[in-house]
């Protein structure tokens, strides 16, 4: 036999991976080829070297640097300075008129289906009474349709501030009874802000050309889009994860459209609280608020013109947080079927 | 004592907790995996920080087709395979007397690939499997993946092949070029043979 034959069996030769006949040829072979035999051995060699390259132990704390990341990341999402200057780049909007389509979404929630309630303790009332306050939303509106989804109920924070609802004790209100969500730029009842994100994983057959459909989607709903997060398709599965700001009126038919993009898998449904956000920057406005009449009534119109900029900037901040709420984040996490 | 997979539920559903389980039972290996791709301590832990966050984030991926630890695997080669060829960008040679300048204005310190060290660095060196890494290091990703994970992580051609998602037959055929190629690199030099 030949070398240059003999030459591609060494590899799996040395690691065992050769069927018996091939052992046998590559064994005969080895017994009068020296070059071959040279080369077997330093493959060998270097394998042996590489196999005893030293490596330290993990260093300690790694658990806890992992933690530190991951609850950083979770607050990233929405934090005040995100908040102050939100991220133009890379998000685009359209306003082409979307095609509403036929098939529903299969979400599960984690939070009821058809009303989502949030319960708490008010700090400054008696012990052991909850207020609800209950949402219903177009996106609650598929989910009942879909009749998917388990009653669960989520314990929500106190709110930030005092409400005229709670005082002397709380309001009891069932879940038949519906009490508006939080309206942007308006105290609602409790005071209570959120911003919706529901995720769900698609399997589809070309992962590029579901990437640019999900992308045509949201330019011609006008959503905002930014593709988070890409797998190399090389090794593993590709994955990609693209996160769209979709209007809350739109949601359902997008997620309709998503849905023909291939088998729907792993939802989930999340609500991240922005009370405490919200109503520091509507503390903040209000005193500086207060801050600029005084200003105006002793005559500083340069302090005034100061704390006016400032105002506005805080202003910034509460209309994109107000954006936040008016929109829902679509989180599709596109898996590539690969084919056996 | 929970199995992986109970763990990666209770991660899913939000107990963090869990998931530390998970890093603790599998730091070691990922962190030599990670070690082995980058060649120093503070590339690496940075390296398995990223994986566990990426893992976390694409847990939902895990269908449990194959064990938690071949999937992590599968997570941790992609980061890693995604860092070495973002450095590849990155690392521009050019003339050495000129700082080099970026898009964004700022100044880079110039990188001069010249990985292969004289003989005499050679027998300063403890170890001649360093001196093999940085052929290694030299290689194209994908052939420094398949060398790593069967000659420095002792992975079985089945388990290679669920990581990379590939036949046993492409981890045979693979894992044969990337090897002749390092060995060429290697005797080109002629130090070793």
């Amino acid at each position: 036999m030949r070398c240059n034959q003999i030459k591609d069996l060494l590899s799996p030769y040395m690691d065992g991976m050769t069927n018996e006949k091939e052992n046998r040829l590559v064994k005969e072979h080895l017994a009068e080829c020296p070059s071959c035999r040279e080369e077997l051995e330093r493959m060998q060699f270097i394998a042996l070297c590489l196999n005893k390259m030293e490596v330290p132990p993990c260093p300690e704390g790694l658990v806890l640097d992992v933690r530190k990341r991951i609850v950083e990341e979770k607050n990233k999402v929405f934090s005040l300075r995100e908040a102050a200057k939100p991220k133009r780049q890379g998000w685009m909007a359209a306003g082409i008129a979307g095609i509403a389509l036929l098939i529903g979404i299969y979400i599960n929630s984690i939070l009821p289906v058809e009303n989502i309630a949030f319960l708490w303790r008010d700090k400054d009332s008696e012990a052991g009474k909850n207020v609800a306050i209950v949402g219903k939303g177009p996106l609650d509106r598929i989910m009942g349709i879909t009749g998917i989804g388990k009653e669960e109920k989520r314990v929500a924070q106190a709110p930030f501030t005092e409400d005229e609802d709670n005082d002397g004790g709380n309001v009891a209100v069932t879940d038949k009874e519906t009490v508006k969500p939080a309206v942007p730029g308006k105290k609602s009842a409790g005071g209570i802000y959120v911003a919706e994100q529901l995720a769900a994983q698609i399997k589809v057959g070309d992962i590029d050309k579901s990437t640019q459909e999900v992308i045509k989607l949201a330019q011609a709903s006008g959503a905002e889009y930014k593709i988070v997060d890409s797998m190399q398709p090389l090794s593993g599965e590709a994955t990609k994860t693209i996160e769209l700001a979709v209007e809350k009126d739109k949601a359902d038919s997008i997620i309709q459209q998503l849905s023909l993009l291939g088998e729907v898998s792993d939802t989930s449904r999340n609500q991240v609280s922005l009370t405490e956000q919200y109503n520091k920057v509507q503390e903040e406005i209000n005193i500086l608020n207060e801050k600029i009449a005084q200003a105006e009534k002793e005559g500083n119109a340069e302090a005034k013109a100061d704390l006016e900029k400032k105002l506005q900037e805080l202003n910034g901040v509460k209309n994109d947080i107000e954006g936040k709420m008016a929109k829902i984040t679509l989180k599709v996490y596109l898996v590539e079927n690969v084919k056996p | 004592m929970y199995t992986d997979e109970q763990l990666v539920k209770k991660s899913l559903k939000g107990d963090v907790a869990a998931f530390e389980e998970l890093v603790l039972r599998y730091q070691n290996k990922v962190y030599a995996l990670a070690y082995r791709y980058m060649g120093n301590e503070e590339d690496a832990y940075d390296i398995t920080q990223e994986i566990f966050l990426k893992a976390f984030r694409s847990l939902r991926t895990f269908k449990g087709n194959s064990s938690f630890g071949t999937w992590l695997y599968r997570v941790a080669t992609n980061v890693c395979l995604d860092e070495l060829r973002r450095r590849k960008r990155r690392v521009i040679p050019l003339s050495l007397d000129e700082p080099l300048a970026t898009e964004d204005g700022d100044e880079l310190e110039k990188d001069i690939i010249d990985p292969s060290p004289g003989a005499d660095i050679i027998y300063e060196r403890r170890e001649f499997s360093e001196y093999i890494w940085t052929f290694l290091n030299q290689m194209k990703p994908e052939h420094k993946t398949i060398i790593v994970l069967r000659d420095m992580m002792d992975l079985s051609y089945e388990e290679i092949a669920q990581i990379l998602n590939c036949s046993v037959g492409t981890v045979k055929s693979r894992l044969n070029r990337a090897r002749n190629i390092l060995r060429k690199k290697i005797e080109e030099k002629e130090l070793l043979f």
